[in-house]
This record gives C-alpha cells, structure tokens and sequence, in this order.
C-alpha cells in the first residue's frame, strides 16, 4: 500500500472538482451585477447627500407629521381588522374561511392607486386623510393577516391541551395565546408601517392634491421640479435611516415570535372553536368589513374602467408593464436564485457577501431606488427599458432570494450526496435532482415579482419616459391630470394581468401562492 | 470489494475537531461498525470516506491508492462507494425505478443492461412492487430497502451506513439490518456502519470501533469489545456495565470488598494504584444464603435493596455493605427474592476487567 503524499497521478483536487459546479465565474457575474444594481445606486445616493450643495428648502417636518400620522393610524385600523379576522378565519368553524382567506389575500395584488382612484369614486369629498388611512390599511390588511395566522398555527392543539389540564382559565388561556402569537403581529405591523410611510401612489392621488404634504410625494415634487437637489437627497436618506431602522425593529420583534422563527412540525393542528350561534352573525361581520374596505373600491373601479373605454389607450402601457415584469422577474429570479443556491449548498465564502447585497435592497424603499437609479444611470439610462428593468429586478431581489433559499431548504443535502455516491457530477446533480424539486419556487418567484412589477409605482413614473411608460405609471399620470376613468381601467387591467399571472403559476407549480396553510 | 485505510486521519472545524488523528484498516470485505454517541464524529468519518468531507490532515487510501489527503481528493462521483442515509435520501420527485437506475444511467451503463439491473435489485431487496411508485408512497422501511435497492443496483466497491436505520422501530431496524447482513454476505462488499445502536453494531458487524470525542478507542470483533473493553468509554458503550473503584497492590487488585489475585484475571498488567473494575451484571450470581458458590469464584453476604421484574428475568440492586454502592445483578425470572431479603453475590474473577 502506498501512503503519504498524494501522487498527483491518482489525487484529483476535490476543490476544483466542486467549483467546476456552478461555474467559477458567477460569483464574480452576480456580485457585478449587484454592485450595479444596489450597492452603487445607494452609494452615489450618499454621495449625493454629502457634496452637492444647491440645498433647495423643503418643509420637512409637516410632510414627516403627516406621513407618520397617516401610517400609524393605517397600521392600527388594519391590526384592529386583520388580528381578530385572522384568529376566526384560523380557529374558529366560521363558513366560508378559505373564500375569506382568499379574499384577503387578494388584496396583496391591489396597488395602493388603485384603491386611491375605487375611493374617489366612492366619496370624493371625504377627508383626504381619512380616505388615506383607509387605503393604507387595507393594503396593509393581508400582511397582518396572514402573520397572525402563521403564528396561531404554531400553537398546537397539544399545549391548548396542557393548559386546559393544568386548569389554566380562559382568560389566561388567551393570555398564554397572544403572548404566543403576540411578537409576530407586532412584527408585521412595524413592517407594515414602514411600507405606509413610504407608499406613493395613494397619497399622490388623494392628499396631494389637497395640498396635504408627506414625505413620498415631496420627494416626488421636489425630483420633478429640481432633480440634482441635495435635499432631495437628504429626504430620500432619511427615508431609508427610517425604513433601516423599522425593519431591524420588525426583525428583532420576529425573532422573538415563536411563529416566525421556526416551521413547526410537530405542532399539532388545532382544534377549531366552536362559534355556536355567533357563527353565522361573525360571517355578515367579516364579510360586511371586507366588502367595505376592499370589495367596494374595487367593484366603483371595475365599473368607471368600463364605463367609457378606449382601448388603444391601453395598448402601449399593456406592452410595457408585460415586457418590464417578465425582464424583470426573469432578471430577478435568475440572479436572487444564484444568489440563494450559492449560499445554500456548496457554501462559498462570497456567498454571505452576494446575500448581504442582494438583501440590502429591502431596505430601499422604491421611491428611494428610483431617485437613486435616475442619480447614477438616468443621463445614460434615463427612460430606457434597462433601467426600469433593473429597478424592478433589484427591489425583488430580497424576496426572490428568501422565497428560493425556503424552496432550496426542503431538498435535503443528502439528496445531492446521495446523487454523487451514484456517479453524478455536481453539475448533473444540480440538473437532475435539484432543479426539478426546485422549479415550483421559481415559477412561484417569478410570478410574484412579475405580479410587483405589474403595480411597482415609483419606479415606473420616475424612471419611464412617455413611450415606454407602464400601467402603473400611465394609471397615475391620468389620475393625477384628472382623467380618472382611464385611470380606472389602466388600473383594472393592471390588476388583471397580475391576478392572471399568479393564478397560472399557482396551477402551474402546484403551490397555492398568496395563500397561508391553515 | 476493497480495503479502506485511514492514515492520521484528522477534520477539524474551526477550533473544533471533529475527527482527530484516526488510524484504522477495514478489511476486504469485512463489515466494520462505527459505534458512538450523538456528535462523537463518527458520521464525519463516513464523509471523510465517501469524500463528501476533505480531511484537514491525513489521508484515506482505497486498496493502496490515496483518495482523500489535505492536498485534494478523488470526487465523490469516482469512487465506487454505495451509501445509505439517515434521511432516506430518495428523491421524491422519481419513481422507485427511477431512483435505482439514475445510477446506472450516470456510470453509463449500457441502456439494455439497464432493465435487468432495476429488476435484480428491486428483487435482492423486495420491493419489486413499488417501483412505479413515488417515495412518499412507501412505508419508511421499503423506503430505505428502495435505497439499498439504488445503491446496489451500481455494484458499489465499498457500501457506507450512515446510520441508515435510525429513524425505523426496533423490530423494523433489526429485520433491514438482517436483510442488509445476508446482502453483505452474498456479495462480500466491504461494509462500513456508522450507529449509536450497539445491538445493531453487534448484528452487523464483523468488527467494531468504538468512537469517542473524534477518536477511536478501541477496534475489535463484538465479542472481544463486550468482554474485555479497555476503556470505561467502551466498557458503557456495549450494553450495562458496572464500574467499581479499586486499587491495585502488588499481586492483588481489591474493590467493594473483594480482593483478586492479578494471576486470575486476564491482560491485567500495569502499576500499583487506582483502578477502575467493570463487571457485566450478567456475569454476577445472586445465591440463597446457604448455597454453595462455584469454585473458583468469590462472594459476599448482603441485601436485596430493590427488585424489578423485566419478563425473561428480574434485575436486583444488591448492597454487601449499607453505605456502598449497590450492584446492580441479573438473575432468571425463576429465581425471586423479596426486597430486603438476605442473599449472596457470587462473582467468577475470570470474567473481572480492569479498565482505564
């Protein structure tokens, strides 16, 4: 038997061996990409911030005033219905649960606009403000929702048990309840709060033009009038110093849910309370509630979209928000799925890197990314396809990574193992076995952020030029001119398309996307 | 078939090491068992083997031709090993028939080859009928003869058992760990076992190593491991054993009251001082007081202190002296006596060890 050094005639380098899968130049390829598309952006941003000095004045503090007052009072309606909907639709045998769920969730695929214009058909000459909180909490409704249905669903029926047992009462049952489910809630209505504060779309269309100030639509103002502003700048910092600090805030608070910090197997499911004769009084409530937030809206937009069309308006914005959305989800999925497969399996040292970056743009808000993109690439770029692409792709990016790292979990390292030991290389493997087990998650990713794409605002109306200008943008340029009944069906279809989308991939992959599991 | 050498064979981790300086041979086509406790690095071993793992230092060689050292290793694809996983490892997205002869088709084996292969697989491992189903189809012991089936079907050189067995019932882990033995035996492929599971290391194996904090401590057949373990580790690692403090004085070792002539014990060289005894409660006898002992054997009077009845025998905790540690004895179901009473323990020197 020969021992000690290896002769290089039998030893193959093992390391080279893996690296030939992936390819030793996309690691390189993605974090280019993601230089340009986040980390550059953000940089010249700050930049920005710190060296020009034609400071124009903006009356900061009754925009910021206004922003937080309507954010706060949106978060505290949609916890008010979303938490005890939430708790009906998961525990108790209330008819109907699934179409409410779907209900609800259906809301994710509303832009804030959309509702904006539903509302002005419904009350123009309610309060602005009012009109605000009402569509920020309905946009904010699902994602409380399904936190606080995740998290009632860790609570198994075996701990109910145990308390019940132990002769804990009811009130301190429900005590033991929210403290569980508690910190999840809490989570999803500072990040809910954090997405109010800064959406552009609703308060563009509804307090602006009451002269209303808050902080999107001054940065909006002050990009259209004087572009090159280092106070522009310092808005848009502060923005995201804001969006930073609510989104650590909300990570802390969902570590310490035991919700969102593990899947649960062992949990077993819960029993479903008995409502008795309030079963069919809690239905018209749910019902009454979300017909009145989400469905009328809705229903005053379909019918202005169809009251008096004009089609060939809808052609060239329909062509731009298809080609945006699937270049961009395609951009998206390609590189947060590299991204999240390089972090997960053969664990390179530059995959925490490319995973910091690819995650840092959940902290840019849209309107943020956009001013930014028009500061680095708008005199080269400005208008272009490539750049509303890459706006839209980088905002994904955090999403898509997370949603394919989940996907990329279930497949057990063994299952690669288990493929090698049989004779396949790591490049076969990743063919055979993984891409296959993973394809549900991509068609799922790119479909959601094609979905994104459809109603992304900011984006579109700072970085589009009048000819390739999507639906999104088209819908609120109209509105904003006043022509509200193309905006309405410019919005619809909008809509639509992104139900649409979603609808195939949810058959198409298998996974019912937008919808937690009871 | 093939013989498996590993060289100082060392994985580190950090500051951690999971495997330090391992020397061990495995036979040609010898079933050796990896037997140790949960995070010991017996499963880092296997990996190293497989080359799913690069060792730190070291080397591991297959019939003389080094695979695995610091300075590279052959990939896990080239080196006709088998493998069985904890998790089963099926693919859930292939048929039965599809997992056995995605081996097959990767080794290029020649496509009309194919279809007997599948068959004398799924055969050798019965579950021929399941191979137009999906892996979730299955109960989880045809899963894992599914896996055996896949692993087989490439005639695999060496054949590697992550603790292959460990998620199955008992009775189930000894019917596969029996089928997996007459395989073994059938073909002659040298067979590497990683358990915590000492009954199953004793079934399978030819020889057994016992792992401790990334070392082995011992490497022999079961038989040899269970009656004349050399460490207390090994000692507690193959079923129950009783260890006993004592001293060793010149000719004589003495503890919980008796005292042995060395001449009568077996491998008991070493220096005067502090030992360690161990004892297996089998080889202990309780005695009515009054009976006779065995010659050539050693008692004590004492107590029953507590009796626990277990079916095919009772378990007693016998006391000699009322502050000493009880022994724990087994004696037949036939033989009852009541707590507190009187009896006699009886011990054969021969079968007494000394352990370090």
């Amino acid at each position: 038997m020969r021992l000690g050094p290896p002769r290089p005639s039998t030893v193959t380098d093992g390391r080279a061996g893996t690296n030939a899968w992936p390819p030793r130049l996309l690691a390189p390829v993605l974090g280019a990409l993601l230089v340009v598309m986040v980390l550059l952006p953000a940089l010249s941003l700050l930049w920005a911030a710190m060296t020009r000095g034609n400071w124009v004045r903006i009356d900061l503090v009754p925009a910021l005033a206004n922003s937080v007052l309507a954010a706060a009072l949106a978060t505290l309606l949609a916890m008010v219905v979303a938490v005890p909907l939430a708790w009906l639709v998961a525990t108790t045998d209330l008819p109907f649960a699934s179409g409410l769920r779907s209900a609800v969730m259906a809301t994710l695929l509303v832009p804030s606009f959309a509702f904006a214009i539903g509302w002005h058909w419904l009350a123009p000459s309610w309060p602005p403000i009012m009109m605000l909180t009402l569509v920020l909490a309905t946009a904010a409704m699902a994602p409380i929702f399904l936190a606080a249905t995740w998290a009632l669903a860790q609570t198994s029926a075996s701990e109910a048990e145990a308390a019940r047992l132990l002769g804990v009462s009811a009130p301190a049952r429900t005590r033991l309840l929210v403290q569980r489910f508690g910190p999840a809630c809490a989570a999803a209505a500072v990040l809910t709060f954090s997405r109010a504060l800064v959406d552009l779309g609703a308060p563009l269309l509804l307090t602006a033009p009451a002269g209303l100030p808050l902080l999107t639509t001054e940065v909006l103002r002050v990009f259209e009038t004087t572009p090159q502003s280092a106070t522009l700048a310092f808005a848009v910092i502060l923005l995201c110093v804001l969006s930073a600090l609510l989104l650590r805030l909300a990570g802390q608070l969902g570590r310490h849910s035991p919700g969102l910090g593990k899947d649960d197997d062992g949990a077993g499911a819960r029993p479903l309370i008995h409502l008795g004769p309030w079963r069919w009084p809690c239905l018209v409530g749910v019902v009454a509630l979300i017909t009145l937030l989400a469905v009328l809206p809705i229903t005053a937009l379909v019918v202005r979209a169809f009251a008096n069309q004009q089609p060939g308006v809808l052609i060239a914005p329909v062509l731009a928000t298809l080609t945006v959305a699937t270049l961009s989800a395609a951009l998206a999925v390609l590189i947060g799925g590299s991204v999240a497969f390089l972090a997960h399996r053969p664990t390179m040292a530059t995959a925490a890197i490319l995973t910091g970056l690819a995650h840092a743009a959940a902290i840019l808000p849209g309107i943020v990314l956009a001013v930014a993109m028009a500061t680095v690439y708008g005199r080269a770029l400005g208008g272009t396809l490539v750049l509303l692409v890459l706006a839209a792709a980088a905002l994904a990016l955090p999403g898509v990574s997370h949603h394919i790292r989940a996907g990329l979990s279930r497949i057990a390292p063994d299952e690669d193992h288990a493929a090698r030991m049989l004779g396949a290389s790591p490049r076969a493997t990743f063919r055979a076995i993984i891409l296959p087990q993973l394809t549900p998650q991509l068609i799922g990713a790119w479909a959601l952020v094609f979905a994104a794409a459809c109603r992304e605002l900011p984006t579109a109306l700072m970085l589009a030029s009048p000819q390739l200008r999507p639906l999104a943008a088209e819908s609120v340029t109209r509105a904003r001119a006043g022509d509200f009944e193309q905006a309405s069906a410019l919005a619809f279809v909008a809509i639509a398309i992104s139900a649409a989308v979603v609808g195939l991939a949810s058959r198409a992959s298998g996974e019912p996307l937008l919808m937690p599991r009871r | 078939m093939a013989t498996i050498t590993l060289s100082q064979l060392s994985r580190r981790y950090g500051r951690y090491t999971a495997v330090d300086c391992i020397n061990l041979v495995v036979r040609d086509g010898e079933v050796l068992t990896l037997l140790g406790g949960a995070g010991c690095g017996k499963s880092t071993i296997l990996r190293l083997i497989a080359g799913l793992v690069d060792p730190s230092a070291g080397s591991v060689a297959m019939d003389g031709r080094v695979i695995s050292s610091a300075h590279g290793s052959v990939p896990p694809e080239r080196r006709e090993m088998g493998m069985l996983f904890n998790s089963v490892a099926l693919w859930p997205h292939l048929t039965i028939s599809d997992n056995v002869t995605f081996g097959l088709r990767q080794q290029g084996v020649d496509a009309a080859a194919i279809p007997g292969r599948l068959k004398r697989a799924l055969e050798a491992t019965g579950v021929g009928r399941h191979a137009d189903r999906k892996p979730h189809q299955l109960s989880l012991p045809d899963r894992q003869r599914a896996a055996l089936a896949r692993t087989l079907a490439v005639e695999p050189r060496v054949l590697l058992l992550d603790d292959a067995f460990g998620k199955l019932d008992p009775t189930d882990r000894q019917t596969l760990a029996a089928e997996v033995r007459r395989l073994q035996k059938q073909v002659g492929l040298t067979t590497i076992v990683v358990t915590a599971d000492a009954n199953e290391a004793m079934l399978l194996s030819d020889r057994i190593a016992a792992v401790n904090r990334g070392r082995i401590e011992q490497v022999d057949t079961p038989g040899a491991l269970y009656m004349r373990p050399e460490t207390r580790f090994v000692a507690t690692l193959l079923g129950r054993a009783l260890l006993r403090d004592g001293q060793r004085s010149g000719k004589q070792i003495s503890f919980a009251g008796f005292a042995i002539d060395v001449a009568r014990l077996k491998d008991c060289a070493g220096p005067a001082g502090s030992i360690t005894v161990c004892l297996r409660p089998e080889h202990l006898r309780l005695l009515l007081p009054g009976d006779s002992v065995p010659d050539g054997w050693m008692s004590r009077a004492g107590r029953i202190q507590r009796r626990t009845f277990l079916g095919t025998h009772w378990d007693y905790e016998f006391a000699a002296d009322p502050d000493g540690t009880p022994f724990e004895v087994s004696a037949p179901n036939t033989l009852v006596f009541a707590a507190g009473a009187d009896a006699v323990l009886a011990l054969d020197p021969a079968r007494v060890v000394v352990v370090t």
